[in-house]
């Protein structure tokens, strides 16, 4: 690892193998923190630089502006009065102004923040005595301990405003030149040093032309904190020095030589510094595409990039240099052309496997039930099961079976054959052939074990399979002289402890081969997803006859299926675990003492609501839409009381037309609510960052590492309100970035409490939920929060296509599978977002019809 | 033997170092070949499979393996070994309790050398002081609470990733090593935990990090057990009796031999059809078929060789009785929850409970505790003067208020564990205790539950490890948490250089 990011000020400061492990300080704030040895590591703080100032004062309109370590030293803009000006490294120091802005009349914001400018203006660093301009070049900053320097260099180095902890040395021709700039309390940046999460930090310097390189040695006496680059240009908003695209040929986004020739280069200029091999900050590697085949292999990271792009978020504002207008331009094109070209389908065609998946602790049961006919539900016992991405637990790779579950499958076996065996009537059902006259024992426990592997394998069981069975019939009979009735027990035993049972498995073909699924499997496929459990005997006979592929009876077995009671299994595990109203069972606890009306019977009855919502929406086919809003839900007397609503007399739960539009959609649920709480108070950080991730598919960021909480409890706020604590923190410009797109939302959303009731005060004052998104749409309730989520319907439905279609195959999406999203999310638009439309849409598509071989490759 | 990451094509290798095995026979039976124990080999062979496998004991003749107890266990070369023994002869058991969420250490931190004056947050240990040892200043090999986590008993940085096919610890966790090198009467190790695991992925992160302490290699983690009543029956089965009654008298069938080779036939058929992704699923569950094997035909004979006293017996059925009681009165609630709907202290002491009678009796020498997942969100206001949930307490801006509660949080944690050692202690074997002849080990996965940092995690060894440790001490040191792992390693006389990817134990652990 050759850079690391100041845990404090996240100025970029280069590191060598001496200092790994070692102490450091970053120059710019003076924090003392441990390099770490590996890249990737935290970087331990040991003490914390001290922010020289907090706000500054605009020099044209006098508004207090706070400033971060992000600002100092940098060109910053007045909120208030949209001057520029340099914000001064100390306190007290003059701001220099670069243009004076234009009060405006009307209202100003509320302590505004230094805005740092978005244009890439190449700007020069102040020496804040002289008010000259520097013309240091960026020095390369080496950490060294005290240790490895020699006296002299080391007092040079203190001389020089350097403290004996760095020292600066000349870069050679040809080096990458990097200056430890600020970077980041672009919001985005800050975000960007946390893990993995493909958020680019995209450094602004990069070598260019070897201008820099004969200025190396200049090093500014006084700039103790901060050396910048060379100016490229002298005036604000010129820009010079560009590589021009060769004019040669026209070349047009989407053609390789574009890629090569105008978009590589591009990303050289701006985004490879911090997006390397080495560094990849954000998790963000862009140095291995060296080809645009390769580049296109990320499509999710590239969207990402262009939204950060388009909102001058990436490169961070406070770099130099920065892409022009133009150039941001293209580069969104050629972006665009990406996924375009992946939503066409136009870099082929690729089904997906699915791993081998056993089956979870509720398909088990749900087989055992459809299996047997009886109600014993042996997997309550089992080990949890874990989840994949999409945060679903049939995901195949996610499951795992340690011996503890092995032990678990045994000891279920042999209870559910003992279940069956103390039951005559089972008894006589299960075991239909004995052994009377002509039919030896072997022939009907052969045919038995036949039968009954078949149903439980859930395809006709091969001879092989079946004569190992009979061979442990066998052993019964001959070795410990058992009868039939007691040699039987230990065949059934084994068919239901054996992978075939167990696992749902493919008939898998090696090779190179795209294939259709067979009929079997497809059944299993279909039932798995819409049941949560094996075919039934509709389905088996049609695969046994071949038809189950044929497009008009597939479709008649779905919509078959969804009527069937059995797909309240859609509901309680697909949607459940989707909207999180799953989370009811365990996780979702308020605090008794709080809301001691937060009782079993409430917990139980919210989650009905929930799922008994979400079947009906299924087996009436009705819109997808009713999930963002609807006129109607399912509720009981207690419910009916918990909401504040009349009429819902009796018992048991009824469909109840909605008068209030607050409430409706699965946002004005009391479970989706407790479950985007805490214990004791709503988070609105938490039921923003729910509806932009589960509605509308469109996650927030994650959090930087270092992130101070609100107070636990919202009764003991010192601010005005709980949203103004909130608001407050929001002016960290680490956090701002995020959040301003987040909380409005759960703002909207603070009329239900951290249980779901509707409340219009909070702790004693009246409650304020009007919020504003960043594009500027303003809402003051859930019911117009609706509206507005309505208003982007299409970006809803796609994402509940994509969640569909991951449950339906049991692994995470890929590339290869935009072009069906796309497909499937354009006819349930167009067919009026029926529920039927999109699980008939689903199963019909390419990747659940077809699976492919090992070592299928698309290309 | 053991299979090289092939890090460069970016495949995904399987790391099959810590195979369970199959005990060492007893004497007495016959050493025929068992139908499955050469052709294993000859099936991943002719399915063309490229994973490597360690040797396993199983596919040499009996006689041919060695029975050699002495000396250093070799994880390159597995086999079954004795591990450390007290000076009466007990097995050195060895025990981890994970805390989630880092610690305040102005009120944790103990001055080095001998402890004469505990720490604020430390003081429940005041009555078993005198065996606990402190360390501080220990690194974790990751921070942040997800993989900080997986990181805990592994001393390796799990591979940033959100797929849950492209797990990766970089070896398995302490306590398996343990447990598959020494085995145990009925089990080889007991995984117990109090929060369920959690599902989907956050920061780019799995989430399946942050869910497990324990694994059995750096591609499989192993799930723990929520509720204490069935943690008590697979360890007491005879001792039960919910489960007896309902069924009436007969037993249900259990498997034999012709029923496991039978499965094993099936699965080897289908491994044959199926890719390097689904083998690799196929062997866990050829392992864990083989394994419950062992357990089951071994259970019968183990109630022979686990010596349960009446102090014990009486100890067990108090234990049972308990738990029915406690766990009765929300039988209703519990029924939708995967988690008991008991108070959160009752809940740990009634597993603590398990653990001790597990280690009491010898059914296992190694048993994990996980107090909650990584990111630990649970309401602690059941605590004098704490208001909040665990995570977001954690988070405490340094705020005075924020400190304190995450203090007496912090005590809480302490106050179980020294409930576990105090129980260890009051069981009497041999002259000594369990707790003279145990090493049970608390920690976290962060050192600041503030800033996610991995420095300074908060780590306490209690137990004297059969009179291998000098106890009563605080030790400052620095370096990874693997070198806790080496030394705890160390003192169960195995050896191992490939925890955490170097070498080195912790100075001072011994003293």
């Amino acid at each position: 690892m050759t850079k690391i990011d100041c845990p404090v000020c996240t100025t970029l400061i280069r590191v060598s193998g001496v200092n790994l492990g070692q102490k450091g300080r970053c120059e710019k704030c003076n924090s003392k923190f441990i390099v770490p040895e590996h890249a990737g590591e935290e970087v331990e703080i040991l003490e914390r630089g001290k922010l020289p100032m907090k706000a500054i004062d605009c020099p044209v309109c006098s508004t207090m502006v706070k400033v971060s370590w992000g600002n100092i030293g940098e060109k910053g803009r007045c909120g208030s009065c949209n001057s520029k000006f340099i914000v001064p490294l100390r306190p007290g120091e003059e701001v220099e102004l670069l243009e004076r802005g234009v009060i405006s009349g009307g209202k100003m914001r509320r302590n505004p923040v230094v805005k740092p400018a978005i244009k890439a203006t190449r700007g020069t660093a102040l020496s804040p005595k002289t008010g000259k301009q520097s013309t240091a070049k960026a020095p390369v900053k080496e950490m060294a301990t005290t240790a490895g320097l020699p006296a002299t260099e080391a007092k040079q180095a203190e001389d020089a405003g350097v403290t004996g902890k760095f020292k600066t040395t000349s870069t050679s021709p040809g080096l990458r030149v990097r200056s430890s700039e600020a970077k980041a309390t672009s919001p985005a940046v800050a975000i960007g040093i946390v893990c993995g999460c493909v958020l680019l930090v995209i450094s602004v310097l990069l070598f260019t032309g070897g201008e820099g390189d004969d200025r190396a040695k200049n090093t500014s006496k006084d700039s103790a904190v901060v050396e910048v680059e060379k100016p490229i240009n002298t005036q604000p908003g010129e820009v010079k020095n560009l590589p021009e695209p060769e004019p040669e040929q026209p070349v047009f986004p989407g053609s390789v030589a574009h890629f090569d020739k105008v978009i590589h280069p591009l990303l050289n200029r701006y985004c490879i510094d911090c997006h390397d091999g080495v560094s990849e900050e954000g998790g963000v590697n862009m140095e291995r595409f060296g080809s645009e085949r390769e580049a296109l292999s990320d499509p999710d990271m590239w969207e990402l990039a262009a939204d950060l792009l388009e909102m001058g978020e990436m490169p961070p504002r406070n770099k130099r240099r920065q892409p022009t207008a133009g150039e941001r331009k293209q580069i969104i094109a050629w972006i665009n052309t990406v996924s375009e070209r992946w939503d066409a389908g136009a870099l082929g065609r690729d089904p997906g496997r699915t791993t081998i998946r056993r089956l979870n602790k509720n398909e088990y049961n749900y087989t055992v039930r459809d299996l047997f006919g009886f109600q014993i539900r042996p997997a309550d016992d089992f080990p949890e099961d874990g989840g994949g991405e999409a945060g679903f637990d049939n995901n195949a790779d996610a499951l795992f079976l340690p011996p503890l579950l092995m032990e678990n499958y045994v000891e279920s076996a042999g209870v559910i054959v003992h279940a069956v065996y103390r039951n005559q009537a089972l008894y006589t059902k299960y075991l239909f052939t004995f052994p009377a006259g002509e039919v030896k024992p072997d022939e009907a426990a052969r045919q038995v074990l036949s039968r009954w592997a078949s149903k439980a394998y859930r395809r006709p069981a091969g001879q092989g399979e079946v004569e190992r069975l009979v061979k442990i019939f066998r052993i019964g009979i001959e070795k410990k002289k058992q009868n039939y009735r007691e040699a039987m027990k230990l065949p059934l035993l084994a068919i239901l402890i054996s992978p075939n049972f167990l696992y749902r498995a493919e008939n898998i073909r090696p090779g190179k081969e795209i294939y259709r699924v067979d009929d079997f499997d497809l059944a299993s496929r279909l039932s798995y997803f819409i049941w949560s459990s094996m075919p039934d005997s509709e389905l088996f006979t049609l695969a046994g006859e071949g038809r189950l592929g044929e497009p008009e009876v597939l479709q008649a077995q779905v919509k078959r299926m969804l009527s069937d009671e059995k797909a309240k299994s859609l509901s309680m595990h697909f949607a459940g675990q989707w909207f999180k109203w799953e989370e009811l069972r365990s996780r979702t606890n308020p605090d008794r003492e709080k809301f001691p009306v937060f009782d079993f019977e409430l917990r139980v009855s919210l989650y009905r609501e929930s799922s008994l919502f979400f079947e009906n929406m299924v087996r009436e086919n009705r819109s997808i839409l009713d999930l963002i809003d609807s006129d109607y839900t399912y509720l009981n007397p207690r419910l009916g009381r918990h909401y504040g609503i009349e009429g819902v007399s009796g018992s048991g739960f009824r469909k109840v037309a909605l008068k209030d539009p607050n409430r409706g959609g699965v946002i004005g649920m009391g479970s989706v609510l407790s479950a985007t709480s805490l214990p004791l108070r709503t988070s609105p950080s938490v039921r923003g960052a729910y509806v932009l991730t589960e509605l509308l598919g469109t996650p927030p960021p994650a959090p930087p590492m270092d992130v101070p909480q609100l107070p636990e409890d919202d009764r003991q706020l010192k601010a005005a309100s709980f949203r103004q604590e909130l608001i407050d923190h929001r002016f960290i410009p680490a956090c701002k970035a995020c959040h301003e797109r987040i909380d409005p939302i759960g703002f909207g959303l603070e009329n239900f409490d951290a249980i779901g009731r509707w409340r219009t005060s909070h702790n004693g004052r009246p409650l304020d939920t009007s919020g504003e998104l960043p594009d500027g749409t303003s809402f003051s309730s859930p019911e117009s929060l609706k509206k507005i989520l309505m208003g982007k319907r299409d970006l809803f439905t796609r994402n509940m296509v994509e969640k569909t279609l991951s449950y339906a195959l049991g692994r995470e999406l890929s590339p290869y599978d935009r072009q069906t999203v796309k497909a499937i999310t354009n006819k349930v638009i167009a067919g009026s977002f029926k529920a039927h439309v999109l699980f008939s849409e689903v199963v019909g598509s390419f990747p659940f019809l077809h699976c492919r071989g090992d070592s299928y490759a698309p290309h | 033997m053991r299979h090289i990451r092939d890090v460069s094509s970016n495949k995904v290798s399987i790391s099959l170092m810590f195979w369970p095995l199959p005990p060492k026979e007893p004497i007495q039976k016959t050493m025929s070949k068992k139908p499955w124990q050469i052709s294993r080999r000859h099936m991943l062979r002719g399915a063309g499979a490229t994973m490597g496998l360690p040797l396993l004991e199983a596919m040499m003749p009996a006689s041919a393996r060695a029975a050699d107890d002495s000396g250093r266990y070799d994880f390159d070369k597995p086999k079954r070994v004795a591990g450390a023994a007290g000076a009466e002869g007990q097995p050195v058991r060895f025990a981890a309790f994970f805390m989630p969420n880092g610690v305040n250490h102005a009120d944790w931190d103990v001055n080095p050398g001998k402890i004469d004056q505990l720490s604020r947050t430390l003081y429940p240990l005041e009555p078993v002081k005198g065996y606990v040892n402190v360390f501080g200043g220990l690194r974790n090999s990751s921070g942040g609470h997800d993989r900080g986590t997986s990181s805990f008993l592994t001393g390796r940085s799990p591979k940033k990733t959100e797929n849950a096919a492209e797990v990766d610890v970089g070896n398995g966790s302490i306590d398996q090593l343990i447990g598959t090198a020494c085995g145990g009467a009925i089990l080889p190790s007991l995984e117990l935990g109090m929060s369920p695991p959690r599902r989907g992925s956050g920061d780019g992160i799995t989430k399946i990090y942050g869910s497990h302490i324990c694994w059995k290699n750096a591609n499989t983690p192993v799930p723990h057990e929520l509720n204490p009543q069935r943690a008590f029956d697979r360890l007491f089965r005879s001792f039960r009796t919910t489960r007896a009654s309902a069924l009436g008298k007969i037993e249900p069938p259990t498997p034999d031999k012709s029923v496991i080779d039978i499965v094993l036939e099936d699965a080897k058929s289908l491994m044959k059809q199926v890719g390097r992704a689904d083998q690799q699923k196929l062997d866990q569950y050829l392992s864990s078929v083989r394994e419950v094997e062992d357990r089951i035909i071994n259970r019968r004979e183990a109630n022979q060789e686990r010596i349960i006293t009446p102090d014990m017996s009486r100890e067990i059925h108090a234990a049972r009785r308990q738990m029915t009681k406690a766990l009765g009165k929300t039988r209703r609630k519990d029924s939708i929850s995967a988690v008991p709907q008991i108070g959160y202290r009752e809940y740990g002491r009634l597993m603590m409970d398990v653990m001790a009678l597990a280690f009491w009796s010898n059914s296992t020498r190694v048993s994990t505790l996980m107090f909650g997942d990584g990111s630990h969100g649970r309401n602690m206001s059941f605590i004098e003067g704490v208001k909040g949930n665990h995570h977001s307490i954690s988070h405490h801006g340094n705020k005075q208020g924020s400190l304190e509660m995450f203090s007496l949080i912090n005590t809480f944690f302490v106050e179980q564990y020294a409930y576990f050692l105090g129980k260890l202690k009051g069981m009497e074997e041999g002259s000594s205790n369990v707790l003279e002849n145990s090493m049970v080990l608390l920690g976290s996965n962060m050192g600041d539950g503030q800033s996610h940092s991995s420095g300074n995690i908060p780590i306490i060894v209690a137990g004297r490890g059969g009179g291998r440790i000098t106890t009563g001490r605080s030790v400052r040191g620095g370096g990874g948490v693997a070198n806790l792992h080496r030394s705890v390693l160390d003192t169960m006389n195995l050896k191992s250089s490939l925890i955490g990817g170097g070498g080195g134990t912790l100075g001072g652990f011994k003293a």
